[in-house]
């Protein structure tokens, strides 16, 4: 278990702001957030790397902030590896185990065998593929026995067509790692469907920041703010609140009236909001009437629009539809539209359910 | 269209061509030159000469003297110039400059001043080792010329070696000594070589601070400048077109080693 608390930190012009984590024995926290938000540096402060101005870490109950990184036992494999130069994958490996304590030689051969790196013991790291140094990295920072696990972009180095396999691969590493060491995990990525498919929690990060943290599919489900719904590929829109109450709120985005579900814990006061809606609840329709049945009972926002563009995504296709003056991104399953056909410039119905419209306050 | 503009390509690839054939027929004639001045069988007798024999060794030994002195200071000073940031760090960059260019016969006049002149100076050279027209003194001049050159070109080496590797090897349990010792210098050893050489090769040829601070004596402090020097002004011209030969070969071999480093890489 490690415990990040209002982590101020500052690495040239930029600054880490108010850091809280925590990050929960055998799971994955996933740092996420476009470049330049402060991943890494969020990773070398863990890690001992980077100076913090006040904050502390603590690790396992141990209060880790003054101590040196040598001292504090955290397997870090950067961006791109690091592995040491002009040395064997096994040279590379026993620099980390010579250091290490309460690792006998049957734990690091288990560890070798979990990344399945036998066969590369004797090879110059030079000559490795990507692939290999990622695992080879990996080993290495197990080889010390730490006691967190940082991980930075640890696919971003890998051609996207073996990324995915990758990320699959990833998420098998993992759960490998959590079966030998019980030990958190922080894993820095921008890539969203890494997120998804390898993280149990997820930290969202903008400019230094923590915007949100929970479980991923809390984190989806839920954004609280502008950034993350933007982060996620959500619909964001301004919006203006025409009328509350019980029962639900009238919101006016750019001419389109969307009713809501409520405005949960909203001030009264408050008119300018932000309606987020995903682009999977962009439910499109030939008929006003919604296509699927089990749709039919809720109260739900029916609008006509124009398709303006699709693409096609593997088993996903991706739709922007225009409503009025607004612009809707729509997901929807192919299996889904088998049953009709949209194409740019068809009119179709835009059915988006009154609880699936999420209204935040305007920042 | 297109043949006028392969016309200028090729046109422009024949200036360059013709300019590097220029440099290097220049080079040619000069270092066959002093070919015409001794005979072969010179050249061996001359390696065999008591003379020739105590320039070769003596500048070997100081030049190996000095650049060991270079190095066991400009390793560490090179590292913090390349991985810290601080207050003055262009000052102090700024002024490693000027030993480079500054003439080395000037900077043997200073060194000459400081001994004669400062107290400070005086007293060394007094009480705790002669420099002054003595073979320590010729180690000083030729670390006096090399040491700024040997810290710039190690900064570049070290520049070369990204610090992540330094950074992983604090969080596997290395402390930062460690890390350099274990980590950084093992990845910069080719470049360093490299370095050595190169500094081993001006330090052999230093002529200007040396004859300056430790004078020119014979069987004293006769370095292979000075031997040429002094048979140059004696008159003898088969000594002096020998004595080029051998630096030339020495320079050679140098030259020889630094590519078959510099090929591989600085190895990162």
């Amino acid at each position: 278990m490690m415990v990040v608390s209002n982590l101020y930190a500052k690495r040239g012009t930029f600054f880490l702001k108010n850091v809280s984590i925590e990050a929960k024995d055998g799971s994955t926290l996933m740092i996420m957030g476009p470049n330049g938000c402060g991943k890494t540096t969020l990773l070398e402060c863990v890690a001992g790397l980077q100076e913090i101005d006040s904050g502390s870490i603590v690790i396992d109950g141990v209060d880790v902030t003054n101590l040196p990184p040598e001292k504090r036992r955290i397997g870090y494999v950067p961006e791109d590896y690091a592995l040491f130069p002009n040395m064997t994958v096994q040279k590379n490996i026993l620099m980390a185990f010579k250091k290490s304590r309460g690792m006998g030689l049957d734990d690091l051969r288990r560890i070798i065998r979990l990344l399945q790196i036998d066969d590369l013991m004797y090879r110059r790291v030079e000559s490795l593929s990507s692939g290999q140094k990622q695992r080879v990295a990996i080993a290495r920072a197990l080889a010390i026995r730490p006691s967190v696990l940082l991980l930075d972009e640890p696919c971003s180095a890998l051609d996207p067509p073996t990324r995915e396999a990758f990320r699959r691969g990833m998420g098998d590493i993992l759960k490998e790692v959590f079966r030998e060491f019980d030990i958190p995990v922080l894993y820095a990525t921008h890539d969203l469907l890494e997120a998804t498919a390898i993280g149990d929690e997820i930290a969202l990060m903008s400019n230094g920041r923590i915007e949100q943290v929970g479980p991923v599919s809390e984190v989806f489900e839920n954004p609280r703010s502008r950034f993350v719904a933007e982060f996620l590929g959500f619909n964001v829109l301004d919006g203006k609140v025409l009328s509350a109450s019980a029962m639900g709120a009238s919101i006016d985005v750019g001419g389109v009236v969307l009713r809501a579900e409520g405005l949960g814990a909203f001030p009264e006061d408050v008119k300018d909001v932000v309606v987020v809606i995903k682009p999977q609840d962009v439910i499109l329709s030939p008929t006003r009437e919604p296509f699927e049945l089990k749709w039919r009972s809720c109260q739900c926002n029916v609008l006509s629009g124009v398709v303006k563009h699709i693409h096609i995504e593997g088993s996903m296709v991706k739709a922007d539809v225009e409503v009025g003056d607004v612009s809707l991104k729509s997901y929807v399953s192919s299996e889904y539209l088998e049953g009709f056909e949209i194409k740019p410039g068809c009119k179709v119905f835009v059915h988006i359910r009154a609880s699936k419209v999420i209204v935040l306050p305007k920042a | 269209m297109r043949s006028l503009d392969d016309m200028k390509v090729s046109v422009f690839r024949i200036v360059l061509f013709l300019c590097l054939a220029l440099i290097l027929a220049f080079f040619i004639c000069v270092f066959t030159s002093p070919v015409m001045f001794t005979q072969p069988w010179r050249l061996v007798s001359a390696l065999l000469s008591d003379e020739v024999g105590f320039a070769l060794s003596l500048s070997v030994i100081t030049a190996a003297c000095s650049t060991a002195i270079s190095l066991a200071i400009g390793i560490p000073a090179a590292y913090a110039l390349s991985r810290f940031d601080f207050r003055g760090k262009t000052v102090v960059e700024g002024l490693l400059d000027i030993p480079v260019a500054v003439p080395p016969i000037a900077l043997g006049v200073m060194l000459l001043m400081f001994f004669a002149r400062n107290p400070l100076g005086s007293l060394i050279n007094e009480r705790v080792i002669r420099f002054v027209f003595e073979v320590p003194g010729i180690i000083l001049a030729q670390f006096a010329v090399i040491s700024a050159l040997t810290i710039k070109m190690l900064k570049e080496v070290f520049d070369g070696v990204p610090p992540r590797y330094e950074k992983v090897a604090r969080t596997l349990g290395y402390t930062e000594l460690e890390s350099f010792l274990y980590v950084t210098l093992p990845a910069a050893k080719r470049g360093v070589l490299g370095v050595t050489l190169l500094s081993w090769a001006r330090a052999l040829g230093e002529f200007g601070a040396t004859i300056t601070l430790a004078g020119a004596t014979r069987f004293k402090t006769e370095t292979l400048p000075i031997a040429i020097y002094l048979n140059l002004a004696a008159g003898d011209l088969e000594s002096v077109a020998t004595l080029s030969i051998i630096f030339l070969l020495v320079s050679c071999v140098t030259q020889v080693v630094i590519r078959k480093l510099l090929y591989r890489g600085f190895a990162l």
